[in-house]
């Protein structure tokens, strides 16, 4: 089974195998994204990745005309099934169409929401703009796809034909190679005459009613995937041969990556939120999940050729806020641009490192402005937070993905946080259709690593002492320890990578609380690779406070990293407190 | 995503892509010679779009069919002062345009038209070169021989002179004051950097072809944007020398004549800008008679008593050859109407062709 990830900036591949019955992560490689619409580039950086895997894992995957052998033959030559995900093609730019704001136009909003795509246009029959208006509006946007919607089954059929007869002239005006592609996804009576209208002008597809009763927004969701896809092959050529070629599920990234939160949801108890953040290098996908539903926020923000738009959202001397040498805020906008232009440039220094990682933090916070997600990082209801992007990935000591985590988003309560060190975040959700096993399998296994478990608790005014809580795990073997929790500092508990310990709360300050955890009762857990970490650094409007003076600030980031530690620490050493 | 790999070419054959980010109407073919303003594709809308009721007008009835009193069809295009629709019968009554436009459809009994096109997007040559290929509904690529550099920032312009430098030796090779002088007008100036955004406006004074820099800080882009001319950064966004690639090629064709093409018209499309210098001396073929010259071609009279005038080339004239029995040899001679009764017939020389832009 190859999974393939073709991004903005690199093409990763994954090879899985297996035995008895078992699926094991066979080895991974990437190549360079680039070239442009003429030579099917996608298709043949795919087969650049592929050569490199086949050097890494000495398999035989392509035959002599550089061709996937498909399917794997007796000498474990070749492959079996291929799934792809794909995030180099962003923005579809999607118009909408319907009748009401709460009725039509909010299942497509529902529907958009599972791909993460904003609408560039709306027309709404409700606002009772006239046709120029919305012809002006719809044609500055330029659309590539338009959603028609409203009226339910047997239900209005008139107020579609004047929406047809707004995107009838809005197509005209445009010459046919611009004309966007229609999904019509409204009452079914209208199909007929949609039809036969716009079949000649450009190309329309049908989907079930958005508004049919009590099937949601599901079935549609093919329909819209379909459209994308046809969209995505009309830009990007190369999709299409290596569809052809591969027989392969083309899905996009996001909704990939909210697929694996959504799925990943179910690993952790009910009505608690998974938050998974992929940094990529032309965007930033936010998914929040919890009991199987998603929430999926797309920011066009990246560590990529899309870093520069950090500048439209922060001064420089902002973004210098969370670096901690001294560095000009010239210099940190002259790095800025130098990235958007020289996308795949890696830190080469621990100073280009720090710099991304800062710049990394900058993005998620302005992505957790979002008034859903920073509800779930106040009230202790979120459980796990999921890590996925190069710029995590390639750290040096992963120590450093958990910092940025703890603080950019700085949630209280008890929350376990997952590094994925294999590129795989959009693996779940790509082949949880295709070959279920594979995904389960992926989910359950180690494949991705458990940076530990961070406690961050609510002090409400003055803390009492310099200890505002004391806590006591007990190992496997029955050999129980205490801890006296500081204030205002990161405390981190080193144990054993993979074991089984029980927490229990001893003594907790009056004025501390823990959101979402039940302090009266010991709580079990497997400790990750950092251990139990107390975050109990102060905050101001619930992001961590920093010094103002850049000196003492520089000091007080270097400290909080001392603190918390390198990646390997034997358990007998005491943590720093 | 990251550009294509090939960046500097110091001597060879220079291809260069003019690709929309999306489908839309290409408007070259393949064996064409390109002038660098020559539109190769574009993306075009109709930006404003207003309505006409003509019941009133024609003093209709709602339940009308009002296509049958039109004298336009969809898609035609009307003048102010035109007329749009007519009724016959013994009360004769017309509507004529007030507006401009392109007459799109009807709705709701109202005429919709539309006015304002703009090119949402748009792709030049940018340099004298031939269209080598064509790829449907996105634009071409171009070729010349020459030299060739992908550049890494551009401001969005294009524009081209006579390459020349700054003293490298001085001053780092920052361009600042004393590199401005009258040398600047229509040349195109490489220099490692410039750090002063009052050199960048000095400069603009004196009307350069562009400049062109190994390193610009970040905080003179916006200033290099607001700037008529051309500017490309080579190399790195900071403070640095040119690479020694870039500088090789560069200092290999002082004095040849170069092109700047940045275009950021695409939508959030990153483009790299690129700095071509054909091996050949290159004459704009509108402005040059001796290619361009035909029967119907439209010309003005150099000198002489009809000096001035313009006129339709009628006939063309072969001179003698070196065979003929003259022992002068006389060169082609041109026949032109400058008016209904005025011919005049003039040496091919004494005459050029102009293109009156429409």
């Amino acid at each position: 089974m190859l999974y393939v990830d073709i991004g903005s900036v690199n093409t990763r591949v994954c090879l899985f195998d297996r035995m008895d019955d078992q699926y094991s992560f066979i080895g991974a490689a990437s190549a360079t994204t680039s070239g442009d619409i003429t030579n099917q580039f996608e298709y043949l950086n795919v087969i650049q990745a592929v050569e490199k895997l086949e050097h890494a894992t000495k398999r035989k995957i392509l035959d002599r005309n550089q061709n996937i052998v498909m399917p794997a033959t007796f000498d474990h030559s070749g492959i079996d099934q291929v799934a792809v995900s794909y995030t180099c093609i962003p923005d579809p730019r999607i118009a909408v169409m319907g009748l009401t704001h709460a009725g039509s136009l909010q299942n497509v909003y529902d529907l958009l929401s599972k791909v993460g795509v904003k609408p560039v246009a709306e027309i709404c029959a409700e606002d009772g703009k006239t046709v120029c208006e919305n012809l002006d509006l719809f044609l500055h946007t330029a659309p590539r796809i338009v959603i028609v919607s409203g009226g339910t089954e047997q239900g209005a059929e008139i107020g579609i034909y004047r929406l047809g007869e707004i995107l009838m002239l809005a197509c005209r005006s445009l010459p046919k190679e611009q004309r966007p592609i229609i999904l019509y996804a409204g009452n079914s009576a209208a199909k007929k005459q949609m039809e036969r209208v716009f079949s000649q002008i450009t190309d329309i597809s049908f989907s079930t009613n958005v508004l049919e009763s009590g099937s949601g927004v599901q079935p549609t969701l093919n329909g819209l995937i379909n459209v994308l896809r046809k969209d995505l092959e009309s830009r990007a050529p190369g999709f299409r041969i290596l569809r052809e070629k591969t027989k392969c599920s083309v899905i996009p990234g996001e909704f990939a990556f909210g697929r694996t939160i959504r799925l990943m949801s179910r690993l952790i108890r009910q009505n608690r939120h998974i938050l998974g953040i992929d940094i990529g290098a032309h965007q930033t996908i936010l998914a929040d999940a919890v009991n199987l539903a998603l929430s999926l926020h797309t920011l066009p923000l990246g560590i990529g050729n899309n870093i520069g738009n950090l500048l439209n959202e922060y001064t420089p001397s902002d973004l210098q806020s969370w670096i901690s040498f001294q560095i000009k805020s010239a210099e940190i906008q002259d790095y800025i641009l130098n990235k958007s232009y020289y996308p795949d440039l890696i830190p080469a220094n621990k100073y280009s490192a720090e710099i991304e990682l800062a710049l990394a933090r900058a993005i998620v916070m302005k992505g957790i402005e979002n008034e859903s997600l920073s509800a779930m990082l106040s009230d202790g209801s979120l459980a796990m937070v999921f890590l996925s992007g190069a710029v995590l990935r390639n750290v040096e000591d992963p120590g450093e993905a958990l910092m940025f985590a703890m603080d950019s988003l700085a949630p209280v309560g008890m929350v376990d946080y997952l590094l994925d060190m294999n590129g795989l975040s959009g693996g779940i959700g790509t082949l949880a259709h295709l070959n279920p096993v594979l995904a389960s399998q992926i989910m359950s296994t180690s494949a991705y690593l458990n940076l530990g478990k961070v406690i961050r608790p609510s002090v409400r005014g003055e803390p009492p002492g310099k200890s505002i809580m004391t806590v006591s795990v007990r190992d496997d073997a029955g050999n129980t320890r205490k801890y006296d929790i500081p204030f205002n500092r990161i405390y981190r508990i080193p144990l054993e990578y993979g074991k089984n310990y029980e927490l229990e709360w001893t003594k907790i300050s009056h004025n501390v609380t823990v959101p979402g955890v039940k302090t009266w009762a010991p709580a079990g857990f497997k400790s990750g690779c950092f251990g139990l970490v107390f975050d109990t650094r102060e905050e101001k409007d619930g992001k961590i406070k920093l010094p103002k003076e850049k000196a003492a600030r520089d000091k007080k980031l270097q400290s909080w990293r001392t603190e918390l530690g390198p990646w390997l620490v034997k358990q007998e050493e005491e943590s720093h407190a | 995503m990251p550009e294509e790999a090939v960046h500097i070419i110091s001597s060879g054959t220079v291809r260069c892509a003019r690709l929309l980010s999306e489908d839309g109407t290409v408007v070259v073919f393949k064996g064409q010679m390109a002038d660098p303003t020559t539109q190769i594709a574009f993306r075009k809308i109709w930006s404003r779009h207003f309505s006409l009721n003509i019941l009133d007008a024609l003093d209709l009835d709602p339940a009308d069919n009002i296509r049958e009193f039109l004298t336009i069809k969809e898609g035609d295009f009307v003048s102010v002062g035109e007329q749009i629709a007519k009724r016959e019968g013994r009360r004769k009554l017309s509507v004529t345009a007030k507006a401009s436009g392109r007459f799109l459809g009807i709705s709701a009994n109202r005429l919709i038209f539309e006015s304002d096109p703009v090119d949402i997007e748009s792709r030049v040559a940018g340099f004298p070169g031939v269209v080598t290929d064509i790829v449907n509904n996105r634009g071409a690529y171009l070729e010349t021989s020459g030299s060739y550099i992908k550049g890494l920032w551009g401001n969005g312009k294009c524009g081209q002179g006579i390459l020349l430098s700054i003293d490298m030796e001085k001053n780092n090779g920052i361009f600042d004051l004393d590199s401005i002088s009258v040398d600047l007008a229509g040349a195109v100036v490489f220099a490692n950097t410039c750090t002063d955004a009052n050199v960048l406006k000095t400069a603009a004074k004196m009307t350069p072809g562009g400049l062109i820099f190994g390193s610009l800080p970040s905080y003179l882009l916006p200033v290099a944007v607001s700037l008529p001319f051309p500017i490309i950064v080579t190399d790195w966004i900071g403070t640095g020398k040119i690479s020694n690639p870039v500088h090789l090629t560069l200092g290999e064709n002082i004095i040849k004549f170069a092109y700047l093409y940045s275009d950021n018209s695409a939508s959030g499309k990153l483009i790299r800008p690129e700095i071509i210098i054909p091996q050949d001396e290159y004459i704009p073929e509108k402005e040059n008679p001796l290619n361009h010259l035909g029967i119907g071609s439209q010309v003005r009279i150099i000198e002489g008593f009809y000096g001035g005038e313009l006129g339709i080339v009628v006939d063309i004239l072969p001179g003698n050859d070196e065979n003929s029995d003259n022992t002068e040899i006389a060169p082609d001679q041109v026949k032109i109407c400058i008016d209904e009764e005025t011919y005049v017939t003039l040496p091919k020389n004494n005459v050029e062709v102009i293109n009156l832009k429409s």
